[in-house]
C-alpha cells in the first residue's frame, strides 16, 4: 500500500473509533465493529433499547463531501450485510432496524445523521 | 401498529370504497404499497414522506407496509396521497385511529404538507354519503363537495397540520358551504340572429322535444350562430340534473373553484377529435365529449370532415344514452343522454343546390361529401333542415323582436308537458318526446283523421320508411306541445314532414 493510502486507512480507523465512542456516549451499546460479509461490510453495529443501528461511518475532508461519498450501491451492500448480519445474530430478530451515518472531518466534531437510508 | 382510512377509486361516475390499509412492524426499514397502484399512487411515497416531514413528522425507520384493498382494482390517481399519509400518521400513534374512522379521505399532497386539488370531489362525497361516512377533501374541492348532502360532516383543509389541529381540538375546520356559479348572463342571444326565421323555428322544435337536429347550409349562413343560441333557449336543469352533470365534470377536473351550474353543458369539440376524446376511452378511462355534454348540447360543425369511424362511434350512446367504455380491466359506463346538433355544408365546395350555381366536378361532389355520414347516423337524426345563405335584404332588418328568453318560455312549457305526460304513463325515465319510442310514441302521438290522412298519403308519395314514419310522429308530437294540443292534428304533420331532410337529397339532385 502506498503512504497515502495507509494515511487514509488510519484515519479510517480513527473515525470508526470516534464514532463507537460518540455511540456509547449516546447510550448505545456496540455490539460489532468492522463486520464483514460476503456481501458488504459494516463499520459499527450498536443497540439502544428496542433500536438496532447500523452505522457507516465516512471520513473525508470536509464532513459534506464524507456525506456525498455514501453513494446509492454502497447503501444496497450495507443493507444486505444488516440482513446477513441479523440473520446471524437471531437474539436481534425483533429490533427496530435503523441506518445511521457518521461523517467525519479532520478538526471538526463527527454530525450523526440518524436514519440517513433507506426509508 | 395498525390503521384504516377509507378512500374511493371511481370506475365511471361511481365512487367504490377502497380501503387503505397500513401497518407498521419492526424489520428492515421500507415504504411498499400494494393493490395495483398505478405510477401517480406509487409515486404518492415520496410525497407523503415529504409531506410528513414538512410538518415536523419523520417516517418511523420500520417496515411500513401499505395495502390498498380490494387488491385487484386497479387504483389510478393522485388522490390517494392524504389517506395514505393519514394511515400512516394513525399506526405511528400521530393522530388517533378513531378520529378518521368516520371519515372518507382524498387529497393529493404537496411536498410542503399542503393539500392540492382533486378530480371527482363530487361523486366522491356522494359516496361517502352512500357509505354513511363524512368526508375529508381538499379545500378548492369543499364547495362542490357541499352538495352531496346537506347534513355530512366535510373536512376541507388547506394543509395536513390544519387537518392535524383540528383533530387535536386546536382549530376548527367549519364545513364548507355550497357554492353556485354565477348565472352566465354572457350567454349568446337568439335575437342576434336576423332572418333565418324558418331555421329558428327549427331550433325551438328541437330544443322542445330534445330532438336531434341537423342543419344543411352553405359557409356563413349562421349554422354555428343558430347552434351556439341552442343552450340559451334550454330550460335550467333541474336540481337532479345539475347533479348528474356536474359529477361528470367533477370527475374531468372540469368544475371551476368547486362551484355547479344550472346552465346546460355546450360541448362543441373540432372535427380533428379521435375516438378516445369524443366518447372516452385509453388505459385510464376519462368521459369523453359526449358524457360531457351530458343533458346538454353536443355540436358538431362541418359533420362530414369528422373521421367517420369516430361518428360511428356516437350512435350507440345517441341510442341508448350512456356510453359504455369496454377494456381489458375495465367496463365503465358514463351516462350521456345528449342532444346532437350537427351542421354541414352540402358539399366540399359548400355552394351546391344553392340557385344558379354550377359545380364543377357535378353531383359526385356532393355525394361523395354526404357519404361520409353513415345512413344509421343520419337516420338517428329527427329534425333535418336546410339553411339558406343569408341575404343583405335580412341584414339591413331590425333586431328581431323575439330573443330567447321568449323562445325559452314557450320550449319550457313545452317540456313541462312532455315530462307530465310520460310520468302520467308511468315512464319517468322518459323526458322528452325524442325518447320515446314504438308503442308509446304511436299511442301519444296518434294523429286526428285529417292527419293520419295526410300521413297515409305522404307514406305513399315519399315512400317514407318505417323509422322515418316514427320520426315525423315523434316531430308532431313535439309540435303539438308546442301548441299546446292534446292531439296532433294535420298542420303538425305536415310542418313535420317538412323537416324530414329534404335538404340532402334536393341538394344532391340540383348540383
Amino acid at each position: 500500500m502506498s503512504r497515502a493510502r495507509v494515511r487514509a486507512y488510519r484515519a479510517g480507523i480513527m473515525a470508526e473509533t470516534l464514532a463507537a465512542w460518540l455511540y456509547r456516549l449516546k447510550g448505545y451499546r456496540i455490539v460489532a465493529r468492522r463486520y464483514r460479509s460476503p456481501v458488504g461490510e459494516i463499520d459499527l453495529v450498536a443497540t439502544k433499547g428496542q433500536r438496532l443501528a447500523f452505522v457507516e461511518v465516512k471520513r473525508r475532508k470536509t464532513r459534506d463531501e464524507a456525506a456525498f461519498a455514501v453513494t446509492a450501491k454502497q447503501k444496497r451492500r450495507i443493507v444486505r450485510a444488516a440482513q446477513y448480519w441479523i440473520a446471524s445474530h437471531p437474539a436481534f430478530v425483533g429490533y427496530a432496524i435503523a441506518f445511521d451515518v457518521v461523517l467525519c472531518a479532520p478538526w471538526a466534531l463527527p454530525r450523526h445523521v440518524e436514519n440517513a437510508f433507506p426509508t | 401498529m395498525f390503521a384504516r382510512v377509507t378512500t374511493v377509486a371511481f370506475e365511471g361516475i361511481e365512487a367504490r370504497a377502497v380501503d387503505v390499509q397500513v401497518q407498521i412492524s419492526s424489520g428492515m426499514p421500507a415504504f411498499t404499497i400494494v393493490g395495483l397502484p398505478d405510477k401517480a399512487v406509487a409515486e404518492s411515497r415520496e410525497r407523503v414522506r415529504g409531506a410528513l416531514n414538512a410538518i415536523g413528522l419523520a417516517l418511523p425507520p420500520k417496515r411500513i407496509t401499505v395495502n390498498l384493498a380490494p387488491a385487484d382494482l386497479p387504483k389510478e390517481g393522485s388522490h390517494y396521497d392524504l389517506p395514505i399519509a393519514l394511515g400512516v400518521m394513525a399506526s405511528a400513534g400521530a393522530i388517533a385511529p378513531d378520529a378518521i374512522e368516520g371519515y372518507c379521505v382524498l387529497g393529493e399532497l404537496a411536498l410542503d404538507g399542503s393539500i392540492a386539488t382533486i378530480a371527482g370531489a363530487l361523486p366522491a362525497a356522494i359516496g361517502a354519503n352512500a357509505m354513511d361516512k363524512g368526508l375529508i377533501c381538499p379545500e378548492a374541492c369543499g364547495p362542490e363537495a357541499a352538495w352531496a348532502a346537506s347534513d355530512m360532516p366535510i373536512l376541507a383543509p388547506g394543509d395536513l397540520l390544519q387537518l392535524l389541529n383540528h383533530f387535536k381540538g386546536l382549530q376548527t375546520l367549519r364545513r364548507p358551504e355550497p357554492d353556485l356559479e354565477a348565472e352566465d348572463e354572457a350567454m349568446p342571444d337568439l335575437g342576434d340572429i336576423k332572418g333565418q326565421e324558418t331555421a329558428k323555428r327549427a331550433l325551438e322544435v328541437a330544443a322542445a322535444g330534445g330532438h336531434h337536429f341537423l342543419m344543411v347550409g352553405p359557409p356563413g349562413s349562421g349554422k354555428s350562430m343558430l347552434a351556439k343560441r341552442m343552450p340559451s333557449i334550454l330550460p335550467p336543469l333541474a336540481p337532479a340534473e345539475m347533479l348528474e352533470v356536474s359529477m361528470i365534470r367533477s370527475l374531468a377536473g372540469d368544475l371551476a373553484g368547486g362551484r355547479i351550474g344550472r346552465n346546460r353543458p355546450f360541448r362543441a369539440p373540432h372535427h380533428s377529435a379521435s375516438m378516445a376524446a369524443l366518447v372516452g376511452a385509453g388505459t385510464r378511462p376519462r368521459p369523453g365529449e359526449v358524457a360531457l355534454a351530458h343533458l346538454g348540447v353536443l355540436f358538431l360543425d362541418e359533420l362530414p370532415e369528422f373521421n367517420p369511424q369516430v361518428l360511428d362511434a356516437l350512435r350507440q350512446p345517441l341510442e341508448s344514452g350512456e356510453t359504455v367504455i369496454a377494456r381489458a380491466n375495465h367496463r365503465i359506463a358514463y351516462p350521456s343522454r345528449v342532444q346532437l346538433v350537427a351542421a354541414m355544408n352540402p358539399c366540399r365546395c359548400g355552394h351546391a343546390g344553392e340557385p344558379g350555381h354550377v359545380c364543377r366536378q357535378g353531383p359526385a361532389c356532393a355525394d361523395r361529401y354526404q357519404a361520409r355520414i353513415s345512413g344509421p347516423l343520419l337516420d338517428r337524426i329527427d329534425l333535418q333542415i336546410e339553411v339558406p345563405a343569408v341575404s343583405a335584404a335580412d341584414l339591413v332588418l331590425p333586431r328581431s323582436a323575439e330573443g330567447s328568453a321568449e323562445v325559452r318560455d314557450r320550449v319550457a312549457a313545452a317540456r313541462t308537458r312532455q315530462t307530465a305526460r310520460y310520468q302520467r304513463l308511468g315512464l319517468p325515465l322518459v323526458r322528452t318526446n325524442a325518447q320515446a319510442d314504438g308503442a308509446v310514441l304511436e299511442e301519444v302521438a296518434a294523429p286526428d283523421a285529417q292527419g293520419l290522412a295526410l300521413l297515409r298519403d305522404a307514406a305513399g308519395t315519399l315512400s317514407l320508411s318505417a323509422r322515418g314514419y316514427h320520426r315525423t310522429l315523434r316531430v308532431a308530437r313535439t309540435l303539438a306541445d308546442l301548441d299546446g294540443a292534446e292531439t296532433v292534428s294535420r298542420i303538425h304533420i305536415a310542418e313535420a314532414l317538412s323537416y324530414r331532410g329534404e335538404a340532402l337529397r334536393r341538394a344532391k339532385v340540383a348540383a
